[in-house]
């Protein structure tokens, strides 16, 4: 098992939560070794093991140790415990043109950056050119960093990273700032240094990209690792595991499952229930392809607002509005009603021909039967999560429309 | 130990950086001026022509021998402004750097490295602007001005050792950018640089016997001016040596066992 290219035995890091620098100091002095910190966990016992030519991809959500994972990966920090074996050059891409000093020139910060990472400055005035051609910023190469957009960074860091050859590569997030044809063409990139032996771990949120360039993914969920498989596998444990929380948190208090939730507006509505079932009436969020989903909404409704209309609307992963439906308060049943308020109950069913992913409902309400969403009164953001999957290999597209 | 020696080899691999982040260095100093390089040299000239002006015209300070207070002044400041540049710019290396250190791979051990680079290039133009005052006033030199190369070597021992101390000390206790400038002027004026050390009261003499800079500052001296620098070998000698290398080796244990404490220090 010689391809063995990092391995990492029980990695944990641990933050020391200092009060005060006073704290540090005593800390640091401290003949008996009291503590002055709070301890924090950020990664906590992380065993994994990449092989040489592996394309790795890294999911998790913010804050879930997926950052210290490549610092430690990329020996800025040392693990509090535990070991880190890399037998390998690593050439890394964690925040956008951080490593730029930003009064020189991008040429100059391409060969200043090969010069630390061990090459000569003759080595890299061979491959300058290439590189340059690689950014294509045009004459902006010899302007100093400072003044470059960040799709400009992103270009000159990528370029830069280039010419080192590295066994190792770690993209952290870079690559969305850059224009599609930068993109696909960075991607190729990619695929053409994996194919000639590299070593690639790539972070993302696009779940989609994740899944079409990485052979093997890993989860991190709190500073550990929940799932280490299988892109397909581990995607679509990760959008499970963003269910789960929903639905979790539905359980325990029904209140206070928005409250993770953006909702803003005059609070004219109060939501309280909200009800996803297929064909056979059993809760789920979990759906394949072209089956039926049911949701039930159930809100109390201000008298005032009983003349406007509840805009129920469908977004995929990054946002985007794949579906919508307007329906109008007063068609809906009332369950009960005061003085003040009427209960409503509202059933939207949707056949989901759909790709596979991560889905979440939003509530608004709005004054009138408008195109433009500027006149919302009320709006309760992605209150609900659907997640599909096994939708057909060839499907491209999110939405499957029937010709 | 094998900590020490890594901590030396990985010195040693970025060779190749120093050269290119000091050429930078010293570039981005000036960039931007209208009259940039020439900076360089107008600035020690007027720092020269300022302290020549008061002490030799003003006080009327004497010196040893037969030397003009000029050639006796700027000999011994030489070695000092080497000194008081590079520790305080190295003092807010790491910290000025943490943006880098907390992101990147980056080797903040060199920097000293680098500042000393980029010192040496203004160093060479004051021996040249010392070398002009020696010529008019009939000071001749020979080999002996080799042993230069000594103490140059032993200041900068002695400078590696404090830049890492103190800088690495400056990334955890930012108070030390504070001292480091006040230890900097104090020292100064407890080295006979400026003032000649025969004016000292014999009970204040462990003053400069003991100051390590003493050394260094008499050892340029005896260099440029009196060549006889082979001959000396005081009693302070071997003491202060052993002061340099001992300051070196601690300065690189504490850089080094801080150097983790970098990333995660806020």
């Amino acid at each position: 098992m010689n391809n063995i290219i990092i391995k990492a035995t029980n990695i944990s890091k641990k933050y020391r939560l200092f009060n005060s620098k006073k704290d540090r100091l005593k800390e640091a002095v401290s003949l008996f070794g009291k503590k002055y910190h709070d301890d924090y966990w950020a990664l906590s016992d992380i065993n994994f093991e990449i092989e040489k030519g592996d394309v790795i991809g890294l999911l998790g959500k913010n804050g879930s140790g997926k950052s210290t994972l490549l610092q430690i990966i990329s020996s800025i920090k040392r693990p509090t415990l535990g070991n880190i074996e890399v037998n390998g050059s690593i050439a890394s891409i964690l925040e956008l043109g951080i490593d730029f000093n930003p009064e020189l020139s991008g040429r100059e910060n391409i060969i200043l950056k090969g010069i630390m990472n061990g090459l000569k400055e003759k080595e890299i005035r061979n491959n300058l050119q290439d590189m340059i051609e690689f950014a294509s910023i045009g004459d902006y190469i010899d302007q100093s960093v400072g003044s470059y957009s960040s799709g400009m960074l992103v270009r000159v860091a990528f370029a830069s990273c280039i010419s080192l050859k590295p066994d190792i590569l770690i993209i952290d997030e870079a690559l969305s700032v850059g224009d599609l044809e930068f993109q696909i063409k960075c991607i190729n990139w990619m695929k053409e240094y994996v194919e000639n032996g590299g070593t690639l771990i790539f972070v993302s949120h696009d779940l989609q990209l994740i899944n079409s360039l990485c052979e093997k993914v890993l989860l991190l969920e709190n500073g550990k690792i929940t799932c280490f498989d299988k892109a397909q596998i581990t995607t679509e444990k990760y959008i499970k595991s963003i269910n789960d929380r929903s639905s979790k948190e539905k359980i325990i208090d029904k209140t206070d499952q928005f409250s993770s939730m953006i909702a803003y507006g005059k609070s004219y509505i109060n939501i309280r229930s909200i009800d996803i079932y297929d064909d056979e009436m059993s809760f789920t969020n979990q759906f394949n392809y072209n089956d039926n989903c049911y949701i039930s909404i159930t809100a109390e409704v201000d008298r005032n607002v009983c003349e406007e209309y509840f805009l129920i609307l469908l977004r995929d992963s990054k946002g985007y509005n794949i579906y919508g439906k307007w329906v109008p308060i007063e068609s809906l049943p009332f369950q009960e009603s005061s003085e003040k308020s009427v209960v409503v109950n509202c059933i939207l069913k949707l056949k989901l021909t759909l790709a596979n992913g991560c889905y979440s409902v939003t509530i608004s309400i709005n004054k009138k039967e408008l195109k433009v969403s500027t006149n919302i009164s009320e709006r309760h953001a992605s209150v609900a999560y659907i997640s599909v999957s096994n939708s057909p290999s060839f499907m491209h597209g999110i939405v499957n429309i029937e010709h | 130990m094998k900590n020490i020696i890594n901590f030396f080899k990985n010195i040693y691999s970025q060779k190749y950086a120093i050269i290119y982040m000091a050429k930078t260095e010293f570039k981005l100093r000036y960039a931007g001026t209208y009259i940039g390089i020439t900076w360089a040299i107008v600035n020690p000239t007027i720092t020269v022509l300022i302290y020549w002006l008061i002490f030799s015209k003003g006080l009327k300070v004497t010196t040893p021998g037969d030397i003009p207070y000029i050639a006796y002044f700027v000999s011994g400041l030489i070695p000092w402004l080497m000194f008081s540049e590079v520790l305080n710019t190295s003092i807010n290396g790491v910290r000025g750097n943490l943006h880098l250190i907390k992101k990147t791979q980056y080797p903040s051990e060199v920097l000293v490295f680098v500042y000393l680079l980029t010192a040496a290039i203004t160093q060479l133009i004051y021996m040249c602007i010392l070398l002009i005052i020696l010529y008019f006033n009939n000071i001749n030199i020979d080999f002996t001005i080799i042993s230069i190369l000594y103490y140059v070597l032993i200041l900068c021992l002695f400078l590696i050792g404090l830049s890492w101390f103190f800088s690495s000390l400056n990334v955890l206790f930012k108070d030390v950018s504070q001292f480091v400038p006040v230890l900097l002027n104090t020292w100064f004026w407890a080295t006979p640089i400026v003032w000649n050390k025969n004016i000292i009261p014999d009970q204040y003499s462990w003053i400069i016997n003991y100051n390590p800079m003493t050394y260094i500052v008499d050892g340029y001296r005896n260099a440029f001016l009196y060549q006889d620098a082979v001959n000396y070998f005081n009693d302070y000698a071997l003491l202060n040596i052993t002061v340099y290398v001992f300051v070196f080796i601690i300065g690189a244990i504490v850089f080094n066992k801080l150097k983790s404490e970098f990333a995660d220090a806020i």
